[in-house]
C-alpha cells in the first residue's frame, strides 16, 4: 500500500463524488413536499412514494418487470449451468465456438438486438406480447449467467466429482451431492447478474412494449411527459432497494464475486 | 466427437443453443431485412436490393448520426479512461475499508438502471437543477447554463455513466500486480511517477484495454443518454435507428443502418482483440 | 480382499497421443506394486483406466471379473487421488462415510465402520472437522480412510504423497505400507519418486512413453535393470558404452572409448555393442592399484566431492572423459587428515560381477 500524491486521491475521490451526487440528488428530489422536482427539496414528504400506487403504470410495469426477470433468470440458470458443464469439463469439437457464441449477445449493441427481434417477431406475428418480451430477456440474460457458470465451474475440481463416483455414486448423484452444493455461490451471483440485467433492459425492450411496459420504459416517458417528482420516487425505490441488496450480497457472497463481471 | 461423448454432451448444450438459435435467427432475418424494399408500415416487398444501405450510407444526413456517435463516444471514451483510471489507482491505493466501499459505490452504480442513472443526471444538469443553483448561489454565473438538451450534456452523461465499466476492468487489472515490484523499482531509485509510468501503467493496460472497448461500444449505441439528456438535439444513432423503426416503419432503412452498426461493433471487438494480443506478450 | 488384476493389451488413445501401448501387466492378490515412471510415461492413465474414467482397448479384470464398459461407481475400488478430493462441505465422518451411504448401508452400522477407520488411521478427535481445518497429513489419512471404509477389491493411489514435506513423507510410507499389508488389499501405487518405490513395493511395474520397461521386485529392478532408461531412472548408474572384444569363460572383455577394458558377466557375441553399468555404491576408490585379479581397474581423477555425513558422493573423470559417480560409506577410512581432494589421482576398482550389462 504505497502513497498516494494528496492531488490524485482529491481528484480520485471528487469522481468518485461525482458518481454519487446524482443518485443523492435524486432521492432528494424524490422526497419534495411540493411537486417542483428542487434539490436540495423544499419540504420533506414521502408523497410521491405514495403517488405511485396510484398510478396504474407504474405498478403494471413493476409486475411486468419483476415476472420477466425471474423467468428469463430462471431459464438463464438452467442453460448456463448445463452449458457450463459441457464447456469445462469435456473435450468437443466447436467448444471454444460454442463458449464464443453463448457471450456474443454481450458485443451486440441492444438496439441492435431490439432491431432484430422486433422485425422477426412482427414476421412471425407474436410481436407486442409476453413471449416476444420473455424471448428477448432470455436471450439478454444468457451471456451474464454463462460467463459467471463457467468461471464456477471451472473452480469445482473434477476430482471431488471422480472421488464420489469411484465411492459409488452415479454421474448425476456426484453433480447434485457434491458439485452443486460448491457451484452454489456462483449460481446466486448469476442470478443476481441475470435478474438485474433483465430488470433494467430498457433499448432493447422498448421495441418490444406496446401497452403494458417494464419499469425502465415506464420511468423514461413518465419523466420525459410529466414534471412532478413521482418518477424521481419510483427511479429512488429502485436505488435504494439495490443500495440494500448489494450490501446483503456483499455479506453473503463477498464483494469479489460481484465485481466478476 | 466419440458417439459416447456426442450423447453425454448433446443434452447439456441444447437449452443454451435454443437460446443461440433464436438470437442468430432474429439477427440473421434482421440482415436479411436491410436487403429487401420496404412498403412501409414495417412491410416488405420481394427481391434483393441495396436500396436501404444506398438511402442510408449515401445520405449525408443519416451518415452525420453515425460520424456524430463515433466522434463525440472517442472524446468521452478518452475523458472516461482518465477519470476512471484515477478510481481505479484510488481504489487500488486505498485501506481495505475505503476501498470496500468504493467497489460497494462502483456496484450500485453497475446495478442501477441507465435510465435512472442518466434521469438524476439531468437533475443535476438541468436549468433549476443542482448545478445552476450553486453556481447562481456562488456568483458565478448570471443566469443558469444551458447543460441538457444538447451535445455537452450528452457528453457529460456518457462520461458519468460510463466511468464504472472502465474503472473496474482497470482496478482488476492493477489488483494483480505484486507488490514486490514496486519495491523493487523504488529500491532501484525510480520516483514514484517514474516508478507509476513504467511499472503500474504498463501493466495495468489489460484492463485499460477491456475498458476501453466496454466503454467504447456502450457510447456508439448509446440511446438513453442522448434521448435523456439530448432531448432530441442531439440524437445518436440508437436514436435514428429507433425513430426510423418505430416512427416511420421503415424496417428496412433501420435494420440497414443496425447492421452497419453491427459491422462497426465487430470491427473494433476484432481489432482491439488482434491489437492487445500483439501488446500482449509484454504483460 | 484377496483380488487379483489383470490387464491385457490395454491401449489408450487421446485424439493424437497414445497413453498406452500394448500395456499388459498382472497384480497379484494382496501385493503392493509400484507403478514407476517420469511425468508422461502413463502411469497416472493405467490407474484411471483401472478406476474406470477412461476409454480403452484391451481387457481389464479385476478379481477374475471383465469391467470392460463398466462405469466407475459400479466398480468396488478405492481411489486416493493426487489432491485428496476431500469433500470441502462434509465433515471428516461424513467424508468417510460417503461410500457407505452410497452402499444403502443403514446409518449405525456406517457410524461403526467409521469409528473403526478413524481409529486405524489415528483420526481420533477429528470426525466433525472440516477439510480446510485439516492439516496436510491429516488431510492424507482422511483420503486413504474414505478409500478403504467401502473394503474394496483395489486400491489406488494417485501420488498421494507427493504434497507432504520429507520427514511425514516417510512416516506415512511405513504407515501405508503396513495398514496395506495388514487388511491385505491388492494396491496400486503411482509414483515418480524411484526411493519410494523401492522403498514400498512388492513389485514395481517401470513405464516409459505409455509402454512396460520392466516389472519386477525392487531388488531385480535394481540390480539388474533391462534397459537404458530402467538402469538410469532407478538410482544413479554411471552407464557407459562399450564394445564386446573378447570372451573368456563367462566373463565378456569390453572395451570402452579409449581402451579402457573392462569385464564383465554376460553373454554377447564378439562385435557387439553394449552398455554397461556400475552403481555409485560398488564402486572403490584407492590411492594405489590394490591388485586383484578378478576385479576391474580404472585411473580416475577426482573432480568433486560432495559430504552428506554418512557418506560422500565423489565424482570422478576417467579417461575417455566420462564422468562417473562414486558413493562411499564414511566408515572412518578416510580422515580428515588424507580424505580426497580435488585434482588426485587415485584408481577405481569393482568386483566384475557387479558390472550390470544392458544389451539395449
Amino acid at each position: 500500500m504505497r502513497s498516494i500524491s494528496p492531488l490524485t486521491k482529491t481528484v480520485g475521490y471528487a469522481v468518485i463524488a461525482c458518481l454519487v451526487l446524482p443518485l443523492v440528488v435524486l432521492v432528494g428530489v424524490s422526497l419534495n413536499a411540493g411537486v417542483e422536482q428542487n434539490f436540495p427539496p423544499s419540504g420533506l414528504s414521502l408523497r410521491w412514494y405514495a403517488n405511485i400506487f396510484n398510478r396504474d403504470g407504474f405498478l403494471n410495469a413493476i409486475q411486468m418487470t419483476l415476472i420477466l426477470a425471474v423467468v428469463s433468470t430462471a431459464s438463464s440458470i438452467f442453460a448456463s449451468i448445463l452449458v457450463a458443464l459441457a464447456i469445462v469439463r469435456h473435450r468437443f469439437f466447436g467448444r471454444d465456438l460454442l463458449l464464443t457464441a453463448v457471450l456474443s449477445p454481450l458485443v451486440v449493441p441492444q438496439v441492435v438486438v431490439g432491431m432484430a427481434f422486433l422485425v422477426t417477431l412482427s414476421a412471425i406475428g407474436i410481436y407486442k406480447s409476453m413471449i416476444a418480451l420473455l424471448l428477448l430477456h432470455s436471450v439478454i440474460t444468457l451471456p451474464f449467467a454463462a460467463r459467471v457458470m463457467v468461471g464456477s465451474l471451472m473452480g469445482a475440481r473434477v476430482s471431488l466429482e471422480e472421488a464420489a463416483r469411484s465411492l459409488g455414486a452415479p454421474q448425476w448423484k456426484a453433480f447434485i451431492l457434491i458439485t452443486l452444493p460448491l457451484i452454489r455461490p456462483g449460481i446466486a451471483a448469476a442470478a443476481v447478474f441475470a435478474f438485474v440485467t433483465s430488470f433494467e433492459n430498457f433499448t432493447a425492450t422498448q421495441f418490444l412494449v406496446w401497452d403494458r411496459t417494464t419499469l425502465p420504459v415506464e420511468i423514461y416517458t413518465y419523466v420525459q411527459t410529466e414534471s412532478d417528482p413521482t418518477g424521481a420516487a419510483m427511479s429512488s425505490a429502485i436505488v435504494l432497494t439495490v443500495c440494500a441488496v448489494v450490501l446483503v450480497l456483499s455479506r453473503v457472497l463477498g464483494l469479489e464475486m460481484l465485481t466478476k463481471r | 466427437m466419440k458417439r459416447g461423448q456426442f450423447w453425454a454432451v448433446a443434452p447439456l448444450v441444447t437449452p443454451a443453443m435454443t437460446i443461440l438459435v433464436l438470437f442468430f435467427g432474429t439477427l440473421s432475418v434482421m440482415i436479411a431485412y436491410s436487403f429487401l424494399p420496404s412498403t412501409g408500415m414495417g412491410q416488405v416487398g420481394e427481391g434483393f436490393t441495396l436500396e436501404n444501405y444506398q438511402k442510408f450510407l449515401g445520405n449525408a444526413f443519416y451518415l452525420s448520426y453515425v460520424s456524430r456517435s463515433l466522434v463525440l463516444s472517442l472524446y468521452c471514451t478518452a475523458i472516461t479512461l482518465v477519470l476512471g483510471y484515477l478510481v481505479a489507482y484510488v481504489m487500488y491505493r486505498a485501506s481495505p475499508t475505503a476501498c470496500l466501499i468504493i467497489g460497494l459505490i462502483l456496484v450500485v452504480q453497475f446495478f442501477t438502471a441507465y435510465v435512472i442513472r442518466t434521469y438524476a443526471i439531468m437533475l443535476i444538469l438541468g436549468r433549476n437543477g443542482a448545478v445552476n443553483k450553486l453556481l447562481l448561489n456562488l456568483r458565478l454565473v448570471d443566469e443558469p447554463l444551458q447543460l441538457i438538451f444538447n451535445e455537452l450534456g450528452v457528453a457529460i452523461g456518457m462520461v458519468l455513466v460510463s466511468i464504472p465499466f472502465m474503472a473496474l476492468p482497470i482496478y482488476s487489472s492493477l489488483h494483480v500486480i505484486p507488490r514486490d515490484l514496486e519495491s523493487a523499482a523504488h529500491s532501484l531509485g525510480a520516483t514514484p511517477f517514474k516508478c507509476f509510468w513504467t511499472i503500474i501503467l504498463p501493466l495495468s493496460l489489460p484492463g485499460i484495454a477491456a475498458g476501453i472497448i466496454i466503454v467504447y461500444l456502450f457510447q456508439i449505441t448509446a440511446y438513453i443518454i442522448p434521448g435523456l439528456l439530448g432531448g432530441g438535439y442531439f440524437d445518436m444513432v440508437a436514436n435514428l435507428i429507433y425513430n426510423k423503426a418505430m416512427g416511420a416503419m421503415d424496417y428496412p432503412l433501420s435494420a440497414s443502418a443496425s447492421v452497419t452498426m453491427l459491422v462497426i461493433s465487430s470491427t473494433i471487438v476484432y481489432a482491439a482483440q488482434k491489437l492487445f494480443a500483439w501488446l500482449g506478450p509484454r504483460t | 480382499m484377496r483380488n487379483t488384476v489383470e490387464v491385457r493389451k490395454l491401449t489408450v488413445r487421446y485424439s493424437e497421443t497414445v497413453a498406452l501401448r500394448d500395456v499388459s501387466v498382472t497384480l497379484e492378490a494382496s501385493q503392493f506394486v509400484t507403478v514407476l515412471g517420469p511425468s508422461g510415461c502413463g502411469k497416472t492413465t493405467l490407474l484411471r483406466v483401472l478406476a474406470g474414467f477412461v476409454d480403452y482397448e484391451g481387457h481389464v479384470l479385476i478379481g477374475g471379473e471383465a469391467h470392460d464398459g463398466m462405469p466407475p461407481h459400479k466398480r468396488d475400488i478405492g481411489i486416493v487421488f493426487q489432491d485428496y478430493a476431500l469433500f470441502p462441505h462434509m465433515t471428516v465422518a461424513q467424508n468417510i462415510a460417503f461410500g457407505l451411504r452410497m452402499r444403502g448401508w443403514k446409518a449405525a452400522v456406517q457410524k461403526d465402520a467409521v469409528i473403526d477407520v478413524i481409529r486405524m488411521l489415528r483420526l481420533d478427535g477429528l470426525a466433525e472437522r472440516y477439510p480446510n481445518e485439516l492439516s496436510g497429513g491429516q488431510q492424507q489419512r482422511v483420503a486413504l480412510a474414505r478409500a478403504i471404509a467401502i473394503n474394496p477389491k483395489l486400491l489406488l493411489l494417485d501420488e498421494p504423497l507427493a504434497a507432504l514435506d520429507k520427514k511425514l513423507r516417510e512416516e506415512m510410507q511405513v504407515e501405508l505400507r503396513q495398514l496395506q499389508q495388514r487388511l491385505a488389499i491388492t494396491t496400486m501405487f503411482v509414483t515418480h519418486d524411484q526411493e519410494e518405490a523401492l522403498a514400498l513395493s512388492d513389485k514395481i511395474i517401470v513405464m516409459n512413453h505409455g509402454e512396460v520397461r520392466q516389472l519386477g521386485t525392487p531388488m531385480e529392478v535394481y540390480e539388474h535393470p533391462n534397459d537404458r532408461f530402467v538402469a538410469d531412472f532407478i538410482g544413479t548408474s554411471n552407464l557407459l558404452a562399450a564394445q564386446v572384444v573378447g570372451r573368456e569363460a563367462d566373463t565378456l572383455l569390453c572395451q570402452v572409448a579409449n581402451g579402457i577394458l573392462v569385464r564383465a558377466l554376460g553373454t554377447a557375441s564378439i562385435g557387439a555393442e553394449v552398455f554397461f553399468s556400475v552403481r555409485p555404491e560398488r564402486l572403490r576408490l584407492a590411492r594405489k592399484h590394490d591388485e586383484h585379479a578378478h576385479d576391474n581397474h580404472v585411473p580416475a581423477v577426482v573432480e568433486h566431492i560432495t559430504y552428506l555425513g554418512h557418506r560422500s558422493k565423489i565424482r570422478v573423470r576417467i579417461s575417455d572423459g566420462s564422468s562417473i559417480e562414486i558413493d562411499q560409506p564414511n566408515n572412518g577410512t578416510f580422515t580428515e587428515d588424507n580424505a580426497w581432494n580435488v585434482g588426485e589421482t587415485a584408481d577405481m576398482s569393482w568386483e566384475i560381477k557387479n558390472t550390470v550389462i544392458i544389451y539395449k
